[in-house]
């Protein structure tokens, strides 16, 4: 700053320095008639004076019109570096003398990533914020910057980012004087992550309540690019949007006080066009060696602003090899996302692989263009169900239908297109179970299994601890709920997601099937029921909710109190009012345990018959649990990566993580209270593929890496969604989003700034024509003042005459 | 060989004038040989008539070839010659000395034209004086018709050094004072006094039957001011230095000047003395001629002058 003070003072010095060597610049003589001239100059020296000074101005000005035409942003900057200096405020309005607290929303969710022309909208939004600061009294005013993405790219080089600088960032938003606001900014990146405004404006809210009014004039400052994802709100008919109405008047109705208005500072156009791929799943996601597999890709052709084209040129790449095109043509009109399936050849070797898919088209998003997925291919699923019922008739027999939709291998026929699995079933019984060896298998289902023993109880407890397998329970007329619930649930700290109740419910209504609606169940790929009806995820699968509680409710952990002590979630349940859930799971120890609170028996399978359907809820359920591992391994940006080791998986050289801008990074270590070692990254801020590389000691004492495995981070779908709040303006089209606002904030004081750098000519290197406009206006200017002084000289010359 | 001050009597100015008559507006008392002839008669070289003598005339001018003839005593008269006495008052102080570039001071102009008006009146047989000054009055020279007093005059403006403030309404009281005889005062001078003390001299002189003429030197620069860059003024005669844009100051300058010229055109009016302002841009044979024949025609009220 000081640098650009003395340039700009030194320019704007010229004019001075020329007049004050002008003035050593003079013809001396000796002079008789001097009273006369003295009485002239008497007579005429506030004149002279007056016209000397105007003179002086009007060069200074042109100097001055002819730097900012030259270096705008540096004259801007010093004048008002000098204008602090002077303690004088730029900001205007009211209670201008009084110190100003300006709270600045700044959205930097990846959606800010969207490139106008060279900039994108986050860009311009630094702009906008910088202007908003550069009104600001450098000495005097504070400002509370509230970043919207809860996953924020490190200040400074991303690369080179550590645990403190995001964990400083993430921590509660502090209040900083304006040159500490404007560094932020100078280093602010644009984020890859996902998020709603609405906690942003609570949080300003907070902040803006929390001012004493005669202290300091609050104002609040909103710049977004208004995606409608992350303003979902704003529409009358959301949820949210009472609350969103509430926050802003409570706002509104504090910065009234100083008769100040809330800030919008709209940043983009309102025409947006993108092409991404918002979901990528394998269609099975056990991926075992020698078994095809095919690739779903979802890919959406988003925005308002048309004329892009409906063709979509995709290809693919498995670990290292050369990019594939994709064998299909895909096309996806505006404004519709769809599901592409892509198969793949089948993996070869077992061990960690990726696949990459990209849209080769170039957008003004390229970021959502790309989008890995990381997974094992493993030999084969190892399933142990433990029967509780068995029977030698095949349809009393508890698991004999489950153990036949999960082994479907062995009837395996290639020619009706059923398809091969690598799951390998082993089935036992309550009695064999003490002499089987647990550890080998991923899956163990425990069937209607009756009473438990405390060894029973232990060797469980034990698998998850070590193996770290899935534990599957289902339910039955066997079942004892108090044994369960004393060795399973231990209130809460126990292995079982939930707490099991009276049973309760008969088979009598199958034949009367009735369709609900799946409502309040996380069916995003990834959760075991999301494959089952991939046509229609809406679609009802549970058709007779009596009978689907005909053994067992469960009492959630959220009814319990015990959110504390249980990760327990509902990943199905039946959409009645006051129905229980139907599946609830947990993570526990180094595995996972579901609850499945009905049976895997025929009846199952009679119940579904009339849909054509059947037991296939079972196996997706299996194949959730035996792809767990894999799941965890494709993050969205800002999720953890965590793994605990086994003492086995313990290589002693510890670990080091290869991010997508291939530099090593370090996981934080720490050790639990049994002894095993937990990894956790939290870095996961960049979209792109992660290898954690276990380092071990070869035989001369070298390190060498002894195993990788692959994690890939993607940009939440909704990211690419570019679509405003309210749509697209124009015939035809929806309000744009000032007029949403307006519409849902009626009574509140509001000024729209519309920030686009195709609209408005943001300077930049894109918008040459704006900057060399202003450039034009501002020598032009000082050409207008040069003449003027000239004119004035001839005037006073020829007035003297 | 010719002294350095006979440079004064510039022949081109003299040829200029030479043959022009000066005629003193008013009679002077006393006579001298000259063309102004007296209206008194006396005793004097040029037989006038013969008069009875009566008691009281002086014997020795009884003419004694006239009583002869006729047995009565005369007197002779004889036409006494017009006394034309004139002095020459020359202003020396350091305002004086102003020259703009390409032109005399006016200081050398002045004494230019009082050499060449002594000259002038010597060689009309009629008596010049002089007297220099700036605020006190310098090396009066008796009027006289003798040639060596036109020299003691040359002598006299070539080693006096200039100096001093302008005083010309004091010496103008104190020449009133000293000159007893009616005579032609001519004043060669910048005339920077204030208006009001000339005025007083001049109504003083008047007061003594002396016949005036104000010859007002000033140079181009000073009546037109035409300095067109940042000028620093050096005041002479002790006054104050001044930076200044002169273009800005040069309509407040002339019209002082211009009132100032009023003011002293208007004195000399009041007290029906000549006025003529001499341009030092002007050839001085020009000025000088273009004033005699005006003044010896008649044709010329009292003020006059020359512009560059």
């Amino acid at each position: 700053m000081m640098t650009t003070f003395l340039v700009g003072a030194g320019l704007i010095a010229v004019p001075i320095i020329i007049h004050i060597f002008n003035r050593t610049r003079y013809k001396r003589i000796e002079w008789a008639a001097m009273e006369f001239l003295l009485n002239a100059y008497r007579k005429t020296r506030r004149r002279l004076r007056f016209e000397n000074l105007l003179l002086l101005l009007l060069r200074v000005f042109a100097m001055l019109f002819i730097a900012f035409a030259f270096f705008p942003d540096g004259v801007s900057n010093a004048a008002k570096w000098l204008l602090d200096e002077a303690g004088i405020s730029f900001t205007g309005g009211a209670g201008a003398t009084k110190p100003q607290h300006l709270v600045l929303v700044l959205d930097d969710t990846a959606s800010m990533r969207y490139r106008e022309l060279q900039l994108t909208n986050f860009d311009n939004g630094i702009k906008t914020a910088n202007d908003l600061l550069s009104r600001l009294n450098d000495r005097r005013d504070r400002v509370t910057l509230i970043r919207v993405s809860t996953v924020q790219v490190a200040a400074g080089d991303e690369k080179k980012a550590d645990d403190e600088t995001l964990q400083r960032l993430n921590r509660d938003v502090p209040v900083i004087d304006v040159k500490k606001a404007r560094e932020l900014l100078g280093h602010a990146l644009p984020g890859y992550g996902t998020g709603s405004l609405l906690p942003a404006l609570r949080e300003a809210g907070r902040r803006i309540a929390s001012m004493d009014d005669e202290k300091e004039v609050p104002r609040l400052s909103i710049i977004s690019d208004m995606q409608a994802n992350a303003w979902a709100f704003g529409n009358p008919g959301s949820a949210e949007h009472q609350t969103f109405v509430n926050i802003m008047e409570e706002i509104g109705a504090k910065l009234q006080k100083h008769n100040i208005p809330v800030m919008w500072h709209v940043v983009g156009q309102n025409s947006t066009r993108n092409r991404g791929i918002t979901g990528l799943s394998l269609e099975d996601p056990v991926v075992g060696v020698g078994i095809p597999n095919s690739l779903n890709v979802q890919v959406g052709n988003f925005g308002s602003g048309g004329a892009e084209s409906s063709e979509f040129k995709l290809t693919y790449r498995i670990d290292n090899e050369e990019e594939r095109p994709f064998s299909q043509s895909v096309s996806v009109e505006p404004g519709m996302v769809r599901t592409i399936r892509q198969d793949i050849p089948a993996f070869q070797t077992a061990g960690c692989h990726s696949i990459q898919i990209k849209i080769t088209d170039q957008d003004r998003l390229e970021d959502d263009n790309t989008r890995t997925i990381a997974f094992d291919v493993v030999e084969a699923v190892e399933i142990l169900i433990v029967n509780g019922a068995p029977d030698e008739d095949f349809s009393k027999d508890e698991v004999a239908m489950f153990k036949l939709l999960l082994d479907i291998s062995s009837w395996y026929n290639p020619e009706e297109g059923r398809k091969k699995t690598i799951n390998r079933v082993s089935v036992v019984t309550e009695r064999q179970l003490s002499t089987t060896d647990l550890s080998v298998y991923d899956v163990i289902a425990i069937c209607n299994v009756g009473s438990v023993t405390e060894e029973f109880a232990k060797s469980l407890y034990d698998y998850l601890d070590n193996r770290g397998g899935s534990l599957v329970f289902t339910l039955g007329a066997n079942v004892n709920a108090d044994d369960y619930n004393t060795h399973f649930w231990r209130e809460g700290k126990g292995l079982m997601p939930a707490r099991l109740d009276t049973p309760e419910g008969d088979d009598a209504d199958v034949g009367n099937p009735k369709l609900h609606t799946i409502k309040g169940v996380d069916l995003t790929p990834g959760t075991p029921f999301a494959m089952f009806d991939e046509n229609d995820l809406q679609r009802g699968l549970l058709e007779n909710p009596t009978a689907m509680r005909r053994w067992y409710g469960v009492s959630t952990p959220a009814e319990l109190g015990l959110a504390d002590v249980v990760q327990s979630r509902t990943l199905l349940s039946i959409v009645t009012e006051g129905a229980p859930e139907l599946v609830v799971d947990k993570p526990f120890g180094r595995g996972y345990v579901a609850l499945f609170t009905s049976t895997v028996n025929n009846a199952w399978n009679h119940l579904w018959e009339n849909r054509g359907l059947s037991l296939w809820m079972f196996s997706e359920l299996i194949r959730y649990c035996s792809s767990r591992t894999a799941v965890g391994r494709n993050l969205m940006v800002g999720e953890h990566f965590t793994r605990v080791l086994s003492e086995r998986e313990q290589t002693g050289r510890g670990n080091a993580i290869e991010n997508p801008q291939s530099t090593t990074d370090k996981l934080v270590e720490a050790t639990l209270p049994d002894g095993r070692r937990r990894l956790h990254y939290t870095r996961t801020a960049t979209p792109g593929l992660y290898r954690l590389k276990y380092l071990a000691t070869d035989d001369t004492g070298n390190e060498i890496v002894a195993r990788t495995e692959l994690f890939s981070v993607a940009i939440d779908g909704r990211e690419s969604d570019v679509g405003r709040l309210g749509g697209t303006p124009g015939p035809g089209g929806a309000a744009n989003p000032p007029t949403v606002l307006k519409n849902a904030l009626p009574n509140l004081s509001m000024v729209f700034d519309q920030r686009s750098e195709e609209d408005a000519g943001i300077t930049g290197k894109a918008s040459t024509a704006g900057s060399s406009d202003i450039w034009v206006l501002f020598i032009g200017l000082a050409m207008l003042f040069l003449v003027s002084e000239m004119g004035a000289s001839l005037y006073f010359g020829r007035r003297a005459e | 060989m010719a002294q350095a001050y006979q440079k004064y009597l510039d022949p081109a100015v003299l040829n200029q004038v030479r043959n022009l008559e000066m005629k003193a507006r008013a009679m002077v008392e006393g006579f001298i040989t000259g063309m102004h002839k007296s209206p008194y008669k006396g005793f004097s070289v040029e037989f006038a008539e013969h008069r009875e003598y009566v008691q009281g005339d002086d014997p020795r001018f009884i003419d004694w070839k006239a009583f002869g003839k006729s047995d009565k005593y005369y007197i002779k008269q004889y036409e006494e010659e017009t006394n034309f006495r004139a002095y020459i008052v020359l202003d020396t102080s350091e305002s004086m000395l102003y020259g703009s570039e390409g032109h005399l001071n006016k200081l050398e102009y002045a004494r230019y034209a009082a050499a060449s008006l002594a000259y002038l009146i010597q060689q009309q047989s009629d008596a010049a004086g002089m007297a220099l000054f700036d605020e006190k009055l310098y090396g009066f020279v008796e009027a006289s018709t003798a040639n060596n007093k036109l020299m003691e005059m040359l002598a006299l403006m070539y080693d006096h050094p200039p100096r001093g403030k302008t005083g010309v309404g004091m010496i103008l009281d104190q020449l009133a004072e000293r000159i007893s005889k009616r005579a032609l005062v001519i004043v060669i001078s910048d005339f920077f006094d204030k208006v009001g003390a000339i005025r007083s001299g001049l109504d003083h002189l008047r007061h003594r039957k002396h016949d005036i003429i104000l010859m007002h030197v000033m140079d181009k620069q000073e009546t037109d001011f035409t300095f067109d860059r940042l000028t620093q003024f050096k005041g002479l005669e002790d006054y104050p230095q001044l930076l200044v844009d002169p273009r800005a100051l040069r309509k407040a300058y002339l019209d002082e000047v211009s009132e100032f010229m009023s003011d002293l055109r208007a004195a000399a009016f009041k007290t029906r003395s000549d006025y003529l302002l001499m341009n030092t841009s002007t050839p001085l044979q020009v000025a000088l001629q273009a004033y005699l024949a005006a003044r010896s025609g008649g044709r010329t009220g009292r003020q006059s002058g020359t512009r560059g």
